[in-house]
């Protein structure tokens, strides 16, 4: 993740903070670093210290925090590698969504709860909107548009339509 | 094959934390327990608002975003 994502990140967070109120529930955030014990160094240190100041939600106090079986975890379950996840728990700690990135970037915080029913609900009424947007313009391109909805590596195109 | 102890408690663990999220629970007390040790009641968690460190509990009635981050190999 580099800084400019991270800083999108933060950018969503802070502009739904005041609207939480209208959420039914919720929602913290929490950064989990994970180190690589092998490559433990004052530089790293000072990198950690830094990013965890930085940051406007919850951090973990410390890497050492993070046993080794829940890095497993992380790895084998939710199939996390040297690129950053975002996994959402509900309030009874059941995963709500493996992976909400992408959901993220693209429909920012109206995305919440990030499920993939929520997901399928925003691309419904998106759709709804591309049409009146593109009619008469060219019925091939609405076609187009419904082809894709579904598949998250076109949403940019889609999304930039609807600017 | 042959384990040390400490690789026991690993696998040992690594077992406990699968079963616990195939179980269903009430609330996520134990999950987020579980995720970020919170051993000897110390408060593993830094809000960022206040920079103050609190207790796992403070979020237990909210959904909860994991921000997974390899700070290793990440350049900043």
């Amino acid at each position: 993740m580099s800084n400019d994502e991270l800083s999108i990140l933060e950018q969503i967070y802070n502009e739904s903070r005041p609207h939480e109120a209208r959420l039914d529930s919720q929602y913290e955030v929490v950064w989990v670093p994970i180190v690589d014990r092998s490559v433990q160094s004052d530089a790293m240190k000072e990198k950690f210290e830094s990013m965890q100041s930085s940051m406007p939600w919850y951090t973990v106090y410390h890497p050492s925090l993070i046993e080794k079986a829940v890095i497993r975890f992380m790895k084998e379950v939710w199939h996390f590698r040297n690129k950053p996840i975002l996994v959402v728990l509900d309030p009874q700690g059941k995963v709500v969504s493996p992976n909400a990135l992408h959901m993220m970037w693209i429909w920012g915080s109206s995305a919440f709860p990030f499920t993939s029913l929520r997901e399928e609900s925003l691309w419904r009424d998106e759709t709804w909107r591309l049409e009146l947007l593109v009619d008469g313009i060219d019925p091939v391109i609405l076609n187009w548009v419904n082809s894709l909805y579904n598949q998250s590596k076109y949403t940019y195109i889609i999304r930039v339509l609807c600017v | 094959m042959v384990f040390d102890a400490d690789e026991k408690r690993n696998v040992e663990s690594f077992r406990m934390l699968k079963n616990l999220f195939e179980m269903v629970h009430i609330d996520n007390m134990k999950i987020l327990k579980a995720l970020i040790y919170a051993k000897d009641d110390i408060q593993p968690l830094i809000d960022g608002s206040s920079k103050k460190r609190v207790r796992s509990s403070t979020i237990s009635s909210s959904y909860v975003i994991y921000l997974m981050q390899d700070i290793s190999h990440t350049s900043f």
